[in-house]
């Protein structure tokens, strides 16, 4: 028998785990129920009317604060276009959590995987299972955040993608670990920032709730 | 100005590290720089309200179309679960 070269044995195990990891992230066909996609659609829309709004109040602020005398002021209108993206940042993930955790849950229920107490079986599984459809479904809705469009590129910020939002929700459901793993690469300080907004024991357990009330909302 | 520090610390027009920064120098600004600090984040608040109170009133909307079709052997399943988002959202958007 040949032996393996030295340095090589953990090639073929990472290949592996690769190919479980793609195999787990193909997207499960989701049905969901009437009153799921009701409120999912509701809080989308509903969080870009939000988002909006409050990107403009903050630009608006930050304007009139750059023009008055004290530095703190004047430093703080200035970082409003960036604050207005964090902002915007914020709204997404709020506005987006209706429809990502109602993949979620379905997918958790898809699996038989209690939920409950058990919000690590469901994160898993939006980490994995609904990671190929989920990716596709927020990499279009992030493509046309207005932070990305117009406030990334002015000030010369990087964009955000849809991984910072999953990255975002798998911390928010305590995949902090795994979370930590898909922010290396990324874009940095807005992940850090995104994930730490989402991240308080407020979002948390904010969180906790809509996704029990998606939950009950299931098909019989 | 007790007033006007009271409105910084609470605003959420400010980064955490802003408000420190305007707390510790609040007392050295003019008297036209505090009053229009004052008016800048009055107007943010009021729109910041209003825009949440308008997400809040089209997503409850739904929420109660929800509970008020559900039929009998549902009304209590979803006026749970209404009420579980209902709980998620406030504590969402504070």
């Amino acid at each position: 028998m040949s032996e393996i070269p030295k340095g090589t044995q953990f090639v073929g195990q990472a290949d592996a785990r690769n190919l479980r990891a793609a195999e787990a992230a193909k997207p499960v066909d989701v049905k969901l129920s009437p009153e799921q996609t009701a409120v999912a659609d509701v809080m989308k829309q509903s969080g870009q009317v939000l988002e909006e709004k409050i990107v403009d109040a903050s630009e608006k602020a930050g304007e009139q604060l750059k023009k008055l005398q004290g530095k703190a002021l004047v430093d703080a209108g200035l970082k409003q276009m960036g604050y207005g993206a964090w902002e915007s940042i914020k709204s997404e993930l709020k506005w987006g959590i209706g429809g990502a955790l109602v993949g979620g849950v379905a997918g958790a229920a898809k699996a038989n995987a209690t939920l409950g107490s058990d919000f690590i079986s469901m994160g898993a599984m939006m980490g994995a299972s609904q990671g190929g459809g989920l990716g596709a479904f927020v990499g279009y809705e992030t493509a046309g955040l207005r932070y990305n469009k117009k406030v990334a590129p002015d000030r010369n910020l990087p964009k955000t993608e849809w991984y910072d939002w999953v990255a975002g929700n798998l911390s928010m459901v305590g995949l902090s670990v795994l979370a930590r793993g898909k922010a290396r690469g990324t874009s940095g300080s807005i992940m850090a920032t995104a994930a730490r907004l989402v991240t308080n024991p407020i979002s948390i357990g904010g969180l906790r709730n809509v996704a029990n009330g998606l939950w009950q909302m299931r098909k019989g | 100005m007790q007033e006007l520090k009271h409105k910084i610390q609470h605003t959420t027009l400010f980064s955490d590290e802003d408000k420190i920064a305007i707390l510790a120098a609040v007392d050295t600004y003019s008297a036209d720089d505090v009053k229009a600090l004052e008016a800048i984040i009055d107007e943010f608040d009021t729109k910041h309200q209003e825009a949440v109170s308008e997400y809040k009133k089209s997503v409850y909307g739904v929420l109660d179309t929800i509970v008020a079709k559900a039929s009998f052997s549902d009304k209590k399943r979803f006026q749970n679960a209404t009420s579980d988002i209902r709980t998620g959202v406030e504590a969402l958007l504070q």
